[in-house]
């Protein structure tokens, strides 16, 4: 019988690709990490502060994300966008998510 | 928010220089905007308690901090099967370097049992600060060659199934090459230990066939040590009849085995001579002289030293084979 921390990985792992189509989508309008975070709770997708801020940077570091400082408000912020090749990427993605959605639906 | 500040440095402590100072001021601002959020939420002002949650949830500053950063390895999972293969290959090489060592060590002419004893205690030691310092300069070479190298810079081949390397089959016995060791080693364990008098040079004497030993005190005191050797041969070939091959276990086991004949051999050719002619030489229709005595002492001190070399080139071919090799059998369905 798999033990809590087990089906807790498990969960994470089914949420991790699912994360970041979500994120690209989110960001063809400009957020911050806060807002990101914010939003995807409204939609109920929970996800924690340790996950989505790298995931941030990480998907900036492959090309899919832009970002820029932002000083004039109250507090300094990193405002992220989806940039010209995640724009490309994304439907690509969502067509793929469409497909898996349908697989699963005939395996379950 | 002295807090904040504390976690924030403790962060970026974690985190590589040239990434530091921007994920710190991304966390500052993204802990600020959580901490604001909730206050609005609770309605009041955000207090140390409330700091407190929000960090919590953060988590500890190394895990923040690894969570930015790529999974990293000393050696990673490309370098490590050849790191693998290579570790192997230095043992077997240190494995076989210690044996012939030891060899030299006991072979020294007239050292007493203590003495070959301790040798071997300083060897053993010699043995493990020189496998721990090769292996340890293995790891460090290839933790370089991991960080250097830059990354997808293997080949991306297709594989091809037919470029798989053949196996052998599981290692049948030879059931009757067994049974065959089995009676030699019990009949050497009973007479080497009952009927010693039997191993000598027969002679006639008016009529009568009588026997003088020709094995000396010396032999005789290893033959606890040989019984032992030959009792563990009997138990392994009647776990080779029961598992019908060879396993890992078994072949480790014969290695071990060949060790310890190995040692004993070096203790027959290091310690005084195991053959005693004095006996024989009174009896003797002619003379057997000082110098014949002597050569044929040499002459099988020589023979022993031949066996040993000839056991340490079949010891060494076992290592190579389970250690470098690594070969599984063959798992036929």
């Amino acid at each position: 019988m798999a033990n809590d921390g087990t089906v807790d990985n498990m969960v994470l792992e089914l949420r991790r690709g699912v994360i970041v189509l979500a994120v690209l989508n989110q960001l063809q309008e400009e957020q911050y990490g806060y807002s990101v975070l914010k939003l995807m709770s409204d939609h109920g997708l929970d996800v924690d502060q340790g996950t989505l801020y790298p995931l941030l940077r990480r998907l900036e570091g492959q090309g899919l994300l832009e970002s820029s400082w932002r000083v004039e408000e109250a507090r300094p912020r990193r405002y992220y966008r989806i940039s010209a090749a995640g724009r490309v990427l994304l439907p690509r993605l969502k067509d793929e998510w469409k497909r898996i959605v349908s697989t699963m639906e005939n395996i379950l | 928010m002295k807090l904040i500040d504390i976690y924030v440095t403790e962060v970026g402590e974690n985190l590589p220089g040239k990434m530091r100072a921007d994920i710190e001021a991304e966390i500052r601002s993204l802990i600020e905007d959580t901490l604001e959020g909730r206050a609005q939420e609770a309605g009041r002002e955000p207090d140390e308690a409330m700091v407190v949650d929000v960090l919590k949830e953060f988590g500890p500053p190394a895990q923040m901090a690894a969570s930015y950063l790529p999974q990293r390895y000393l050696i990673g999972p490309r370098m490590f099967p050849i790191f693998i293969l290579v570790m192997r290959i230095v043992l077997a090489v240190l494995v076989v370097l210690g044996l012939i060592q030891v060899g030299i060590a006991v072979s020294e002419p007239g050292l007493t049992f203590e003495a070959i004893a301790r040798n071997l205690g300083e060897q053993m030691v010699d043995f493990f600060v020189s496998a721990l310092s090769a292996l340890g300069n293995v790891v460090f070479i290839f933790a370089i060659l991991e960080w250097a190298l830059p990354k997808g810079f293997e080949k991306k081949e297709v594989w091809d199934p037919r470029s798989m390397k053949p196996r052998s089959e599981p290692e049948k016995v030879n059931l009757a090459a067994l049974f065959w060791e089995i009676a030699f080693a019990l009949a050497a364990i009973l007479v080497f230990n009952v009927y010693p008098q039997w191993i000598g040079m027969t002679y006639l004497d008016g009529g009568q066939w009588r026997t003088v030993p020709v094995l000396s005190e010396v032999f005789f005191r290893l033959v606890p040590l040989l019984s032992v050797t030959w009792a563990l041969h009997i138990v392994l070939n009647i776990v080779l009849v029961r598992r019908g091959r060879w396993e890992p276990a078994t072949r480790w086991f014969q290695v071990a085995l060949k060790v310890f004949g190995l040692v004993i051999l070096g203790m027959m050719i290091a310690g005084a001579p195991i053959i005693d002619l004095s006996q024989s030489r009174a009896v003797m229709p002619f003379v057997i002289t000082d110098r014949l005595v002597e050569l044929i002492y040499n002459g099988f001190r020589a023979l022993l030293v031949l066996v040993m070399v000839l056991d340490g080139f079949e010891l060494a071919k076992m290592l190579i084979r389970l250690l470098v090799r690594n070969e599984r059998p063959l798992v036929v369905g």
